[in-house]
């Protein structure tokens, strides 16, 4: 018993000491750094709640925490949603399916810098009906006289979802297998009683899956308070449209070196985004049913 | 059990150690015995990486004791990032390449005092331009020495002014001469520009907020003055050529995938002379010349150039400092002469044909160049210097790239400057 | 949802069967509507890697060049060092696949099977820890590495791998919890040690959620941006992401369009070969249904 205990410990130590070296202690320390000035040159001095101080009176603050949980309103059901559907398109296998599942899998694959700067292109909106990107030359193919897209104050958060949403095929490999689990049984028995392919989906389906919607909207959310690239490599013509959080942080961190700033900046998201984990989590006791097996 | 734990940390191990071989640890220098290696950290294009790799060509025949390592680095405020990430892990580049971030880093005491080396050996800094020596003296010690002046030019499209019958810009021109050419040539429908937006950097701003008698900060150098009567008309300048009267595209108008000025589709380019090389390499449907920067109430060119520095952490200090001396001496001078773009910081050099004659290539008044760095003035430099830059440049763009009312945006902008210069004085 | 109607069952299997041809051919015209929609940008950049600057940006958009611009491929290749950023993202990637499935199965399996009032408290940190955002931790992470000296080196974007990922170490841990544990057993009795079960017996059957998480953590050091903008200088040391970008920022280059669409495009071809060659693992290894409390 003591030997299991032991080897329980062996076993574990790596991550134990990743953990303390690499987040509780760096933690901790941050948490210090957001009560100091240090420009990383010079040594740092103890400046109490400046820093918070500075940083409730920063626009750009405000600015990209909007921006932050607008991607996270609008770009999380979308997101959902776009990938059950896709998700419950793709589950039978019909003939050309892998084809399919391919062409959707694909585009969340491809998620460096390399695809964002072509969306860049792809979204130029064109002078003067010349020098149109992809997008705008397909919508004019239908009649319709694209968008500024980045350029435009009014899409620029939008483009940023938009893009974004070209990966949902991400979510087909937590979908996919949670959708050809759900006991085959239970749908025939369903359609004897004549019930509809909404409501056979709605009773059936949907509880069947929720852990797995529970875990693709948990980690989407998560990553959409730190969203950090897409917003970078394709900002609005004014970046205060379209910054992130996390934009915010790096600006300050690496390129103006104000690591307390930082620090205490750091500190507020992770408290924003425990108590929107939390409020996932208690809110999902509503819709997620673990008892299903 | 625990053969596969000493197994995961000799795996650790080894990768630590090619993780350090790999890093090319410019401090580790006296790997070999014979020769010492300096790393010399630079910004810039094709055009840069060429000359400093020709300047080292002839420095190996002098100093072959010496081995020089070029690292190109990505130019803007990127790259003061990386020199100051460097530093603070103790492992510095030894030479850099600064500009305008100079005196932040040497207020910061990360840079070497050049002046003990340059009296050691006796260096004539009268051989240099002297706005380009005191850009780069703080409170009396030099911690750089340059290579390369530049001002602020305008290049212009002959043809264009030939097709509506307009004299071409020369010296004494104003913004009023711009404007009303502009206006004339400008069909922003057809794509067709009369000048570049103005704006966008440092010297381009101040240059327009200069020559109407304008600025960032007062002379002094403590007070903010982008708000003042002078530099407000220059602000609403820049807005009226771009908005009200369309000479200028504004960001949405310029499309992807085109240069306008190498494509000919803008007749007058107020920027700074590094599209003359560019512009020498990739224009070839039209005929272009230059003249200088035009003037407002009062003319103003200010001067960039940039300067080699040690920094202090470097362990080869002596070798860094011969590479210094070689990189602005006479052979480094006289092989930046010959590209004809930027200006040698070598007065005689820069008076020579050497550097004047064109052999009949474009730009035919090639010798504007000296023009314009006659009364020439160094920038604004103060030890927050990057940090007020960039707010100034956020707030520019809002007023004049995207429109926003002056109102606006300026007081934001004051008071986030006026807390950094109240830090300054602290 | 009008439950009247549903509650009378279909008797007309003809009709029923024509209404199930019409689903499916809605089904097949989203799929390939789709399908389009997806693959076109892909399409559109092949395309415009394949044509002079001056025709990428046309309306209508001409899809096959005229002439094929070949030459694009060969520019990219001389002047700019694909090949070295690409191999510096491989050195980058490969030691980040090594590290993370040696530690996160080691770990795992400590979690999976080992008795001891610590394992819950434990786990329970494990999977907090997924839920903390890493730039809490960005900060002091980099000043530490700067004190190490190990800025401008791989070593901060490998170590941390090192030492088990937490999303990793959830997953794995699901799926050893579902293997049938008289196969430890039965080797115990055969006097295997821990050791020796973990690597005979445990890792075979683990292969598939293996691959699932060796392509996860390829596709996000393949793509991965903000580590090496931070920790990294010298520009032979980019990866292809870092390459690529400072690519687009030249000030005194003109951008050539053709090179910067050839090089983005070669640069989805890493990850999509992978994808190709282990398509079968992907859609079989992640089991979250229902077992998420354990």
């Amino acid at each position: 018993m003591r030997n299991e205990r032991k080897q329980f410990l062996l076993y574990v130590s790596p991550w134990i000491f990743g953990f303390l070296v690499f987040t509780a202690g760096p933690m901790l320390v941050s948490l210090y750094l957001s009560f100091t000035e240090y420009d990383i040159l010079s040594p740092h001095t103890w400046i109490g709640i400046s820093n918070y101080i500075e940083l409730v009176s920063n626009d750009r603050f405000w600015s990209s925490l909007w921006n932050t949980i607008y991607y996270t309103i609008l770009g999380v059901p979308l997101h959902v949603f776009l990938g059950l559907m896709i998700s419950l398109l793709l589950l039978r296998a019909i003939p050309g399916i892998m084809i399919f599942r391919t062409a959707f899998y694909l585009p969340a694959i491809f998620g460096g810098v390399a695809i964002l700067l072509l969306w860049n292109y792809m979204l130029a909106p064109g002078v003067n009906g010349q020098n149109v990107g992809l997008v705008n030359a397909m919508l004019s193919l239908v009649g319709i006289d694209g968008p500024g897209w980045s350029s435009d104050p009014n899409w620029a958060k939008p483009t940023v979802v938009l893009v974004k949403l070209w990966g949902v095929g991400g979510s087909l490999l937590i979908f996919l297998p949670a959708l050809s689990s759900v006991p085959k049984e239970l749908h025939e028995a369903a359609e004897m009683d004549g019930a509809s392919p909404f409501r056979k989906f709605w009773s059936i389906t949907f509880p069947a899956i929720s852990p797995a919607v529970l875990f693709v909207a948990t980690m989407e959310i998560i990553g959409t308070l730190k969203m950090f690239i897409e917003p970078m490599i394709i900002p609005g013509l004014d970046p205060a449209w379209t910054d992130t959080l996390m934009i915010h942080l790096y600006h300050h961190a690496f390129e103006y070196f104000q690591m307390g700033y930082a620090s205490a900046l750091a500190w507020i998201m992770f408290v924003i985004i425990l108590m929107i984990t939390i409020l996932n989590l208690y809110l999902s006791k509503r819709w997620v049913y673990y008892d299903y097996e | 059990m625990k053969r596969l734990y000493l197994l995961f940390m000799l795996i650790f191990l080894m990768l630590i150690a090619v993780g350090c071989n790999g890093n090319a640890d410019p401090s580790s220098s006296e790997t070999d015995s014979d020769t010492t290696k300096v790393t010399f950290s630079y910004w810039g294009g094709d055009f840069d990486k060429k000359r400093m790799e020709a300047i080292n060509e002839e420095f190996k025949k002098v100093h072959p004791e010496i081995e020089v390592e070029l690292v190109n680095l990505p130019d803007g405020e990127e790259y003061s990032q990386k020199q100051t990430v460097m530093m603070s892990a103790k492992t510095p580049y030894d030479v850099i390449q600064f500009a305008e971030e100079s005196y932040q880093f040497a207020s910061r005491g990360v840079l070497e005092d050049l002046t003990p080396y340059i009296e050691e050996d006796g260096l004539d800094l009268d051989q240099f331009y002297p706005v380009a020596i005191d850009a780069y003296t703080h409170d009396g010690k030099v911690y750089g020495l340059p290579l390369r002046v530049g001002s602020v030019i305008m290049l212009y499209n002959k043809d264009l002014f030939d097709q509506h019958d307009l004299e071409y810009p020369n010296e004494n021109w104003t913004w009023d001469d711009v404007v009303k050419a502009g206006e004339k040539i400008a069909n922003p429908e057809e794509g067709i520009f009369g000048m570049n937006p103005i704006g966008g950097w440092w010297a381009s701003t101040s240059q327009t907020l200069q020559s109407f008698g304008g600025g960032v900060l007062n002379e002094e150098k403590d007070a903010f003055h982008l708000d003042s009567p002078e530099s407000r008309k220059a602000i609403e300048f820049m807005k009226e050529v771009t908005w009200d009267k369309d000479i200028a595209p504004s960001s949405t108008q310029i499309p992807e995938g085109i240069d306008l000025w190498t494509s000919g589709k803008i007749a007058m380019m107020i920027d700074g002379p590094w599209h003359i090389l560019s512009s020498q390499a990739n224009i070839k449907e039209f005929d272009w010349d230059m003249t200088t920067a035009p003037a407002g109430s009062q003319d103003a060119t200010p001067i960039f150039s940039n300067a080699f520095h040690m920094a202090k952490d470097s362990k080869v200090k002596d070798a860094a400092w011969e590479v210094i001396k070689f990189w602005t001496g006479e052979e480094a001078q006289k092989i930046l002469a010959q590209e004809h773009g930027d200006t040698p910081t070598n007065k005689e050099i820069a008076e020579s044909d050497l550097y004047l004659d064109l052999g009949g290539k474009a730009p035919e008044n090639f010798e504007m160049m000296l023009t314009s760095l006659e009364g020439a003035y160094p920038p604004q430099v103060t030890s927050e210097w990057g940090e007020i830059n960039r707010i100034v440049q956020e707030g520019m763009s809002k007023m004049v790239d995207l429109d926003q009312p002056i109102e606006e945006v300026m007081p934001g902008v004051k008071s986030e400057v006026e807390a950094l210069l109240q830090k300054l004085k602290d | 949802m009008n439950n009247g109607q549903v509650a009378v069952p279909m008797r007309d299997t003809n009709k029923q069967h024509k209404s199930r041809l019409v689903l499916l051919m809605i089904k097949y015209i989203l799929l390939i509507g789709g399908t389009i929609v997806f693959m076109l940008p892909l399409v559109w950049t092949l395309s415009g890697s394949l044509k002079p600057n001056g025709e990428i940006f046309t309306v209508p958009i001409q899809w096959i060049p005229e002439t094929f611009m070949w030459q694009n491929y060969i520019n990219m290749l001389s002047s700019f060092p694909m090949v070295s950023y690409a191999w510096n993202s491989m050195i980058i990637v490969a030691f980040n696949i090594i590290f993370v499935l040696a530690s996160s199965f080691f770990v795992a399996y400590g979690f999976a099977r080992f008795k001891s009032p610590l394992n819950g408290p434990l786990f329970l940190i494990v999977l907090a820890t997924m839920m903390i955002p890493e730039q809490v931790t960005l900060v002091p992470q980099f000043l530490l590495f700067s004190e190490l000296g190990w800025v401008n080196t791989y070593l901060p974007l490998i170590v941390p791998s090192a030492f088990g990922v937490p999303f990793n170490i959830f997953l794995i841990r699901q799926f050893i919890k579902t293997l049938p544990k008289e196969l430890d057993e039965s080797a115990y009795m055969d006097g295997a040690n821990s050791f020796q079960i973990l690597l005979k017996i445990i890792a075979p059957l683990c292969l598939p959620i293996m691959v699932t998480i060796g392509i996860m953590t390829f596709n996000f050091h393949w793509n991965d941006f903000l580590g090496p903008l931070i920790y990294l200088s010298d520009p032979d040391k980019f990866p292809l992401q870092l390459g690529l970008y400072s690519l687009q920022g030249e000030r005194d280059g003109i951008t050539d369009y053709g090179i910067l669409f050839a090089a983005s495009l070669t640069a989805l071809i890493p990850p999509l070969l992978l994808f190709l060659f282990l398509q079968k693992y992907i859609l079989s290894g992640i089991k979250i249904g229902g077992s998420l409390k354990g």
